[in-house]
């Protein structure tokens, strides 16, 4: 397996510091740690949203600084905490990220049958302003897996959805991580569903390293 | 060209009979704002009688320096207003791209209209040239003032929402491009509504200055036109500048948004 991130001797502000850490490709790594430990900064460096202050960040080997950074970021495509979906409907906020990333928009069999994965089924005209917490947390990730990034970033995926749906999301991520070789990596407080489908988990505390537990091996 | 009507001194002092109404009210109503009524009144005499020395000495000599100082001066002087009133709300990068929309923005389409429209022999002949720029230059302040505030007030309301586009593999500019169109509407906003109203709602100072002075109506409007299309090529040019210059402020090299605190 490849690593899909590399970060030596990372430092971002006095918010996070991490002296090394490497993202495998295909399986879903995990972060977990309280609010304020950093999680979604680290997030932010891998796409580079923001740029650490000392060390490198790779990305499958080369400096993310030497990559074009909107080119970056379509290849490792972040969802935030709390998504923000496009007015319309669900149809046009597909478009509209596929228009972002200059891809042609895949048969509507093919979009259908992703949104029903998601319990979604038949909603593709329907009006996202009418829709719940959990159903546009559910389509927002819909809408990256549809553009099949390299690369996911999530901040905790799952946060709006009932145990059911979470575990449907952890499923289908770790069969997409397995099937294709990419990575996933995501923040998530559902430590054990991250075990359960084989990730590794980093736990931050206060910006730094808590503990690491690497994929198969005996948790501490 | 009728006679032009001068007002005596006498009468002119009979203008100011308002304003000792005003002041008596002021005092009866406990209104409690005499001093700025009086204020403003004094200002106001004491900055036209001075514009009217300094115009008729400036007409007087026609000379291209005299009238681009001129017209420099106007411009650094809206600019200190456009400051004034953003104060605390917009950042160092956006000042100059403000600067340079006031600038550029004005500069040009009065170019065009003093050479090509208006075409008077000089075409900086300051008679024409400087109540035009005038307005041009005031106009345009009052557009890149909003264009400014609204651009800065996006992004400091819309900073997830932005940045989640970015997530997106969104450029900057699509990033924001809903916003901008928004920005630029709200800009342009005061002088299109200028433009609806006139000669109905309203007949526009400088048409009823012309034709208090003696000219003919039919006259008046087309220079009111005139300058009314001049005001809409600086405006719209000037919000344009402001807009397109000004968002590429809020972020840097590496598309990242700029003030990432978290």
């Amino acid at each position: 397996m490849q690593n899909a991130f590399s970060l030596r001797n990372v430092t971002y502000r006095t918010i996070l510091s991490i002296p090394s850490l490497d993202v495998a490709t295909g399986s879903v790594f995990g972060i977990t740690g309280k609010s304020g430990s950093g999680k979604t900064t680290l997030l932010k460096l891998l796409n580079n949203l923001i740029t650490s202050d000392t060390g490198t960040v790779n990305y499958f080997g080369t400096d993310v600084l030497k990559i074009d950074p909107v080119t970056l970021r379509r290849k490792v495509m972040m969802v935030p905490q709390a998504p923000y979906i496009f007015p319309g409907t669900i149809l046009e906020n597909i478009q509209l990220i596929f228009n972002f990333n200059r891809k042609e928009l895949p048969v509507q069999v093919e979009i259908e049958s992703l949104l029903e994965l998601f319990d979604m089924p038949g909603m593709l005209n329907k009006k996202t302003a009418n829709m719940s917490g959990g159903e546009k947390q559910r389509l927002a990730l819909a809408r990256v897996l549809l553009l099949d990034p390299e690369t996911l970033l999530l901040d905790e995926p799952t946060a709006a959805l009932d145990d059911e749906n979470a575990r449907a999301v952890f499923e289908y991520l770790a069969w997409w991580v397995g099937k294709s070789g990419k990575a996933v990596v995501m923040i998530s407080h559902s430590e054990a569903l991250i075990s359960e489908f084989g990730g590794s988990i980093l736990a931050l505390s206060g910006g730094q390293i808590n503990s690491f537990n690497e994929e198969g091996s005996v948790h501490d | 060209m009728t006679e032009t009507l001068s007002i005596e001194t006498w009468r002119l002092a009979a203008s100011y009979l308002f304003l000792v109404l005003l002041m008596i009210m002021s005092q009866l109503l406990k209104l409690g704002h005499g001093k700025e009524f009086l204020m403003a009144t004094v200002r106001m005499t004491l900055q036209l009688v001075l514009a009217g020395y300094v115009l008729e000495l400036v007409f007087s000599q026609q000379h291209l320096l005299v009238t681009l100082a001129i017209m420099l001066f106007m411009q650094i002087f809206a600019l200190i207003t456009i400051f004034g009133r953003v104060k605390g709300k917009i950042g160092i990068g956006l000042k100059k791209v403000v600067a340079l929309a006031l600038f550029v923005g004005t500069s040009i389409p009065l170019a065009y209209f003093m050479i090509v429209v208006i075409s008077a022999e000089p075409f900086y002949a300051p008679r024409y040239f400087i109540p035009i720029a005038g307005m041009t230059v005031g106009n345009s302040m009052t557009g890149i003032t909003l264009g400014a505030e609204r651009l800065a007030r996006v992004f400091q309301t819309n900073r997830a929402r932005i940045e989640e586009a970015l997530m997106l593999g969104a450029t900057p500019q699509e990033a924001v491009r809903e916003f901008l169109s928004d920005t630029f509407s709200a800009a342009i906003i005061p002088t299109i509504n200028a433009m609806l109203g006139m000669g109905i709602i309203f007949i526009p100072g400088m048409m009823s200055g012309q034709i208090l002075a003696g000219a003919s109506p039919l006259d008046a409007i087309k220079y009111q036109i005139v300058i009314m299309m001049g005001i809409l090529g600086s405006v719209v040019f000037a919000v344009y500048l402001i807009i397109q210059l000004g968002y590429r402020t809020f972020f840097n090299e590496r598309a990242q948004l700029l003030g990432n605190e978290d």
